[in-house]
């Protein structure tokens, strides 16, 4: 058993949530009614702060928030619909020429040498590759401008 | 897209609302309102004595938690992802305004304990009420707010943690001396009804 009275923390480790107490403080509470009498006050303590009423806001809360958001995209899977098809459709009018004019296409290429042909294609490409990320960063700073913070 | 009837009680979890959020329903996101908003009173209401600024206080966590959901991961709760930005909010709120947050009340803790003096209260349950309410609001913002937290919010140590983002040695030791504090309070006006 515990000699002396045991320390407030002890104390108020045994007396909230019921933590598991060594067994000599156990022991110690049993037969001191000085330290029963101190976990007895702090289990007071304990319920009366359960028992205090919880504060309520005075406002409808959700009502008041919501209206400052931006409204429910409702229609998002008719925007999803449509982007998708306008992706379709732009790379459709991209295929389809390439696909019916190839042999156009390849006849051009016939006098120009290969390297000449690698060259204007990686040219394209890096033009291409430049426009996207120009334009992408573009979208990225007036994304930004839009953020609310 | 149906949006999620945050009136009535529902069975989405955090995961489901929050990405009915994300997809663009914003009515999911009063859900999230309903389901958090006791928490946020408990943190706004120990925290902050003005009620005015309270109702700002609220509009601006809950602004600031949907701005940010995109950034939720799923390590913590929700409810104590949206309890931290409370406790933040209301931290930068008291320090534009020059308020203490922790306060002393080491004073208490100081005296010498007189554990051979204390014998088992025997008091009514409205005045053990009164009592503790005065005593809850006499202190400080930040064990005010801990007390709540942990008895009637029945919060864990690491939920404490999460929100505050002290350490749990320091949630445990600030709810040490303020229950203390609030038993010493019961047992003075129990010695003075006593006399």
């Amino acid at each position: 058993m515990k000699p002396g009275h045991l320390s407030e923390t002890e104390i108020q480790q045994y007396a909230i949530r019921g933590e598991n107490p060594a067994p000599a403080i156990a022991e110690h509470i049993e037969v001191c009614e000085t330290c029963k009498a101190r976990l007895a006050n702090y289990r007071l303590v304990a319920a009366g702060i359960e028992q205090q009423p919880k504060p309520v806001l005075d406002f409808d809360a959700v009502n008041l928030v919501l209206a400052q958001l931006p409204k429910s995209k409702g229609s998002l899977s008719w925007n999803r619909f449509f982007m998708y098809s306008m992706v379709c459709l732009v790379s459709a009018s991209i295929v389809m020429p390439v696909y019916l004019f190839r042999k156009l296409f390849i006849n051009m290429a016939d006098g120009i040498s290969t390297l000449f042909l690698y060259a204007i294609s990686a040219a394209a490409i890096i033009i291409l590759l430049y426009k996207v990320i120009e334009l992408y960063k573009k979208y990225q700073k007036q994304i930004h401008a839009l953020d609310f913070n | 897209m149906k949006p999620v009837s945050f009136t009535s009680g529902n069975n989405l979890t955090d995961r489901q609302l929050v990405e009915k959020v994300l997809r663009g329903d914003t009515q999911a996101f009063g859900a999230i309102i309903k389901n958090s908003e006791g928490l946020v009173a408990q943190v706004v209401f120990k925290m902050v004595n003005h009620a005015e600024d309270r109702k700002d206080l609220v509009q601006d966590i809950y602004i600031k938690a949907f701005k940010n959901l995109s950034g939720f991961r799923f390590q913590a709760k929700l409810l104590t992802w949206i309890g931290n930005i409370a406790y933040n909010t209301c931290v930068n709120y008291l320090e534009k305004k020059k308020l203490v947050l922790t306060g002393l009340i080491d004073k208490e803790d100081e005296k010498p304990l007189q554990a051979a003096n204390e014998t088992e209260i025997f008091i009514s349950q409205k005045e053990l009420s009164v009592i503790l309410a005065t005593g809850i609001e006499q202190l400080p913002p930040l064990y005010k707010t801990l007390i709540v937290l942990f008895h009637q919010e029945e919060l864990s140590y690491a939920d404490m943690v999460q929100i505050t983002g002290l350490p749990e040695g320091t949630v445990k030791n600030y709810l040490f001396r303020a229950r203390k504090t609030l038993k010493e309070n019961i047992l003075t006006h129990y010695k003075k009804d006593e006399l």
